[in-house]
């Protein structure tokens, strides 16, 4: 019933539905109606990790040694538990540096380095081809044992059947070329493949829903429920042991936790589903929850199924990890046989296809590429249409990755059970870890301890796991693995340096994690990051504090021209797509393109980053910089940089003084406003005091000769008595008038001094006998005490005179009223010559000593008896002093007179600053 | 309420309890010839831990996410591209 | 009956003609330098009719004047304040501190008396 061509025939609609979903799927993407952009689908995508090994190998597994196939499927979930800090940050990061593949990651990180594009690439294909062999295996086996129905046989392995009749290589062909139809039919700026994400999803589902369908009919078909199944199987010694956890495993365990760890994020195809296909970063939130849900839901019936084989075939003649298959056709359910068929080829499809599209991208951006366009005799940079070629290396590239996924089962694969080749492949994958968790949480981390560590680790892991797997199936000599190479015992794989006690794989991965961790770390802390490493450490580590996902490093310099970065677009992403991101780019930033010549860094940072979508950011950045005349900034620019960036801060240090001074200026003028507004108000204080002045005088003047004029029968002697009056009081207004007008000079600078070396003692006994008059009609003692010699000095003769004799009408005017003392005199002092006129009148209050050499400033204070005074002699004492270079002040005892002195210096030329 | 800090002080947290709880010491306690509800207890053991962890992951990511108050970034697809 | 006038200013020159002047007029002229002694005198005897100076030593006219209408007695003694600041503050001050009328220094000695007159002999007022 079940012939060769039914499973076949079965098989192939199968694979044309999971077609025409994709095909559907992609329709309406372009079509701008996105089916996969919900969180449902987006995780059962990431359930692309439950592959064959899952679907036979877990059973195989649990069928031998117990429970500890679960620690693969645990190991995710923890992963997902900090999924905050790991798959959200890779994912931002990937989207906003355009990241399409592992490898273009690690690159990107490490300063858009090639040779860590190639090497990552070159790792991958390597490690990867263990699991693709994995599922060609499964895939074939479980053909061959489903075509042995209703026998339940599994077929010898049957020596080396010729290539083209072995299953295993037609599964190879038909998957290179579904593989080839989903992910390559053209090539994408973003490299979202819509299809095949629908189509992944669609086959996780029927991939658990036939390991379910198989499950159920064992634990509820063939036993009657768990407790049934379980209490069998406790009561058969041989299979009882499967229920507990020996200790002897524990350390595989950890081991295993670890690997799948590191596994769900680094493996190519977990990236691929998890971070570049995701089209939504608010999908994680579900996924996070959902998948390792799908993980628990498909493992629950490993354990019965594989405890329900063990005791079905008691003799352990039907392989375990068949079990899946054979325990229908044991009970003759030929159609839950056919559907766990098509599970298992789902779940081996799925991988493959994910996996050979993920290593294609990667060996198309990472390796080839960039290869291609160094290799300058091709002209690559110079040549047209670019996409076809792209798409070649890539359609190339999955076959090529599918046969040697078959020359590694062809060569290898019959010896080891699924799980083991799996496993081989998880540690290869881990070896990425120490690079991308370092890259996005450790700025320090370089290139060349990224280079190093991973190399280091590959290394180990070809010995210690790769090598190995070769010898078992005799391509190398057994003694490899049991006395080491060339019989040097230290060398053993699996006692590397003599560490044993552990299983193989434990013993792998300890020694392959310290080389590849102990050389990233030492390296990075020795090495020094180039400008462009040190630009894209900070972009991946810090990339949350970015304010938006517009990554990519801004530091691009040199000049390219819209066409030329337009041609380059068009070359490999198509013209359409071009011309739609260009538009798209133009518009969102109001340019008009078709006007604009020259490109900014802007717009090359944004070609860098299209083209990156399509070949990888180490190719996109070779292809961008044949164009844009500039280069990469170096070192120096960057220390260029920094230094413009100090200057901007000395520069907005010295905004910030000079805003300061600005203020302290401020402060000044609104002080010298004050100081003006007071002046206003002195002004106009001394125009009021001036009036009142001028108006005393001119009153007695205008009043007499009123008088005067009115009465002309006055009496003469009345008559001239008040003539006399009219010319004092018209000599008092002269004096005044004379007296402002010098202090006007003196104050704007303009008054005329006349300076020569003179002898103050003439000059003091004129001012002496000038105001003889004076005392004498005040009956005022003047006392002289003159030094015998007095120095002479460089001064306006009249002008001192002025001062003395100002001095001695203002003694004369406040001295006691009866007993009149004035004492003047005169000496040498350090100052220079010091004379001084002294009175015994009431003296000046403390507070006024300063004031009354203000303008009329004594008018306002005491004007008891003040004849002839005017209130100016002392203002213009002061300034005519003060020119000479000296000072005047007065010393007074309240109630003991005061004593007004001052000092001319000697020597001394007069102050500029007045003389004009 | 929900600081941003404290998303990832609890995703720390779970994270350590459920490597902890998965793993051996812990897990060999459970290593026992023991059935309950029909169940192997360590199998019961460790699928009950899982589906509680699972449950834990679920609650702290939508009320982590929105504790952050950052909205992720738009889905690509209708920005610069018109369409893939 | 005849009137009596007190003239108070601290500028011998002007007291002087100002008390000239008033005796000219045949009304009964006191004088006084300064404010303390001006109040003293009108204390002494009340004048009808005051020329009262602003500026001044010790008390000045302003406060005179505050002074004198302060006093109930004294409500009806004209005041006639004098002064040499020509600002109109100076005027407000003054009337508002209950002066009768202002004279600003130089002054005509005729419109001085007319102003004298009027206040004095109100009936007699041609105007």
């Amino acid at each position: 019933m079940l012939s060769g061509w039914s499973i076949l025939l079965t098989s192939l609609a199968y694979l044309c539905l999971l077609f025409a979903i994709a095909y559907y799927v992609d329709k309406r993407a372009d079509a701008g109606r996105s089916v996969i952009a919900n969180p449902y689908i987006y995780a059962l995508s990431i359930a692309v990790y439950c592959t064959s090994w899952t679907f036979y190998g877990s059973v195989g597994r649990a069928a031998s040694s117990g429970i500890d196939f679960l620690p693969i499927y645990l190991g995710p979930t923890l992963t997902f538990v900090v999924w905050w800090f790991v798959l959200r940050k890779i994912i931002r990061i990937s989207k906003a540096h355009r990241i399409t593949s592992i490898a273009d990651f690690i690159s990107s990180r490490y300063g858009k380095s090639t040779q860590l594009g190639v090497l990552v690439t070159v790792i991958a294909v390597v490690g990867i081809m263990p699991y693709i062999s994995l599922q060609l295996k499964a895939v074939s086996t479980s053909f061959n044992v489903l075509l042995q129905y209703p026998e339940v046989i599994t077929p010898h392995p049957s020596g080396r059947v010729p290539v083209l009749q072995d299953t295993a290589f037609l599964v190879a062909l038909v998957m290179a070329a579904f593989a080839i139809l989903f992910g390559t039919r053209h090539i994408d700026a973003s490299e979202h493949h819509e299809g095949m994400v629908a189509a992944i999803a669609f086959e996780s589902l029927v991939k658990l829903i036939a390991f379910l369908a198989v499950g159920l009919f064992v634990t509820f078909g063939l036993y009657d429920g768990f407790a049934d199944l379980f209490t069998t199987a406790r009561a058969t010694p041989e299979v009882a042991n499967l229920l507990t956890l020996s200790g002897a495993s524990y350390g595989q365990w950890m081991t295993l936790t670890l690997l799948s760890m590191a596994a769900i994020v680094c493996l190519p195809r977990q990236f691929q589903v998890t971070v570049v296909e995701n089209v939504n970063e608010a999908h994680l939130e579900k996924a996070v929850w959902l998948f390792p849900l799908y993980l628990l839901i498909i493992n629950i019936f490993v354990l019965p199924i594989a405890l329900g084989g063990r005791l079905a075939f008691p003799g352990g003649g039907v392989d375990a990890d068949t079990f899946v298959l054979t325990l229908p056709m044991f009970d003759q359910q030929e159609f839950l046989a056919l559907f766990a068929f098509i599970g298992g080829l789902s779940a081996a499809t799925g991988m493959v296809i994910v996996a050979a599209i993920a290593l294609s991208t990667m060996v198309s951006n990472d390796l080839v590429m960039p290869v291609l366009l160094r290799l300058t005799w091709l002209r690559l940079t110079e040549r047209g249409d670019l996409t076809v070629l792209l798409l070649f290396i890539r359609r190339a590239s999955i076959i090529l990755i599918l046969l040697l996924g078959y020359a590694y089962f062809h060569l290898i694969g019959e010896s080891d059970a699924l799980v083991t080749i799996g496993l081989v492949s998880f540690a290869a994958a881990a070896q990425f870890a120490p690079a991308i968790i370092g890259g996005i949480f450790w700025k320090a981390g370089t290139r060349r301890g990224a280079v190093t560590g991973l190399s280091l680790g590959f290394a180990v892991w070809a010995y210690t796991l790769l090598l190995p797997s070769f010898a078992r199936s005799g391509w190398l000599p057994i003694e490899f693995i049991d006395a080491g190479p060339l019989g040097m015992g230290l060398l053993k794989p699996h006692e590397l340096f003599g560490l044993q006690g552990m299983d193989s794989l434990s013993h792998a991965l300890f020694w392959s994690m310290l080389v590849n961790i102990g050389g990233y770390v030492a390296l990075s802390l020795r090495s020094h990051q180039s400008a462009i490493e040190r630009i894209q450490a900070a972009l991946f580590v810090d990339v949350f504090r970015q304010s938006s996902a517009q990554g990519g490093s801004r530091f691009w310099r040199g000049s390219a021209t819209v066409a030329d970065l337009r041609a380059l677009i068009v070359r490999f992403v198509g013209k359409s797509t071009a011309e739609r991101a260009l538009g798209g780019y133009a518009r969102a930033r109001g340019l008009n393109l078709a006007k604009l010549r020259q490109a900014d860094a802007d717009l090359v940072n944004f070609t860098e980053r299209l083209l990156a979508g399509a070949i990888g950011a180490a190719s996109a950045r070779v292809m961008v910089a044949s164009v844009a005349k500039g280069e990469v900034v170096g070192i120096e620019e960057v220390m260029k940089i920094l230094e413009e960036t100090s200057q901007v801060i000395e520069y907005s240090h010295t905004l910030e003084q000079k805003s300061r001074e600005l203020e302290a200026t401020t402060a000044e003028l609104r002080a010298a406003n004050e100081r003006l507004k007071e002046l206003d108000r002195l002004k106009d204080d001394f125009l009021s005091t001036v009036s009142h002045e001028l108006r005393t005088p001119l009153t007695s003047i205008r009043s007499f000769s009123e008088i005067l004029f009115d009465n002309p029968d006055l009496d003469t002697e009345e008559r001239s008595r008040f003539l006399t009056i009219i010319v004092k009081e018209s000599e008092r207004l002269t004096r005044l008038i004379n007296q402002i007008l010098d202090l006007a000079k003196m104050e704007a600078g303009r008054m005329e001094w006349e300076l020569d070396d003179i002898d103050p003692r003439a000059v003091i006994d004129e001012a002496l006998a000038v105001s003889s008059g004076l005392l004498a009609e005040k009956s005022v003692r003047l006392e002289v005490k003159l030094d015998g010699h007095l120095p002479r000095v460089h001064v306006d003769r009249d002008r001192l005179m002025q001062v003395i004799v100002n001095l001695l009408s203002n003694a004369v005017k406040f001295c006691h009223e009866a007993h009149g003392l004035v004492v003047v005199s005169a000496e040498t002092r350090d100052e220079g010559l010091y004379v001084s006129v002294a009175d015994n009148g009431p003296g000046v209050a403390p507070e006024n000593r300063r004031m009354i050499f203000e303008k009329f400033q004594q008018a306002n204070e005491a004007l008891t008896d003040r004849p002839g005074g005017s209130g100016l002699g002392l203002a213009i004492s002061r300034q005519i002093v003060e020119y000479f270079g000296g000072r005047i002040w007065v010393e007074s005892v309240p109630g003991h007179g005061a004593k007004f002195a001052f000092t001319i210096p000697l020597e001394r030329a007069p102050v500029a600053q007045s003389a004009e | 309420m929900y600081r941003p800090g404290l998303v990832g002080e609890r995703a720390i947290a779970l994270f350590l309890l459920a490597f902890l709880a998965f793993n051996p010491p812990l897990l060999s306690i459970f290593s026992a010839d023991v059935i309950l509800f029909g169940v192997p207890l360590l199998y019961f053991y460790l699928f009950c831990v899982w589906a509680g962890t699972i449950a834990l992951i679920g609650l702290h990511a939508v009320s982590g996410t929105r504790a952050a108050g950052e909205e992720p970034p738009a889905p690509p697809g209708g920005g610069e591209f018109g369409g893939p | 009956m005849t009137h009596s006038v007190l003239v108070v200013d601290d500028e011998p020159h002007i007291l002087h003609s100002l008390e000239f002047l008033m005796k000219h007029e045949n009304y009964d002229v006191r004088v006084a330098r300064d404010g303390e002694a001006a109040l003293t005198a009108i204390e002494e005897k009340r004048p009808d009719l005051i020329l009262l100076d602003v500026m001044m030593p010790k008390r000045d006219g302003y406060s005179v004047c505050q002074t004198i209408r302060a006093n109930p007695e004294w409500q009806d003694i004209r005041v006639i304040m004098l002064t040499a600041k020509g600002r109109d503050i100076e005027r407000e001050k003054g009337l508002a501190l209950g002066a009768d009328d202002y004279i600003t220094k130089p002054f005509s000695t005729r419109d001085l008396l007319k102003l004298v007159r009027h206040y004095l002999e109100p009936d007699e007022d041609p105007a």
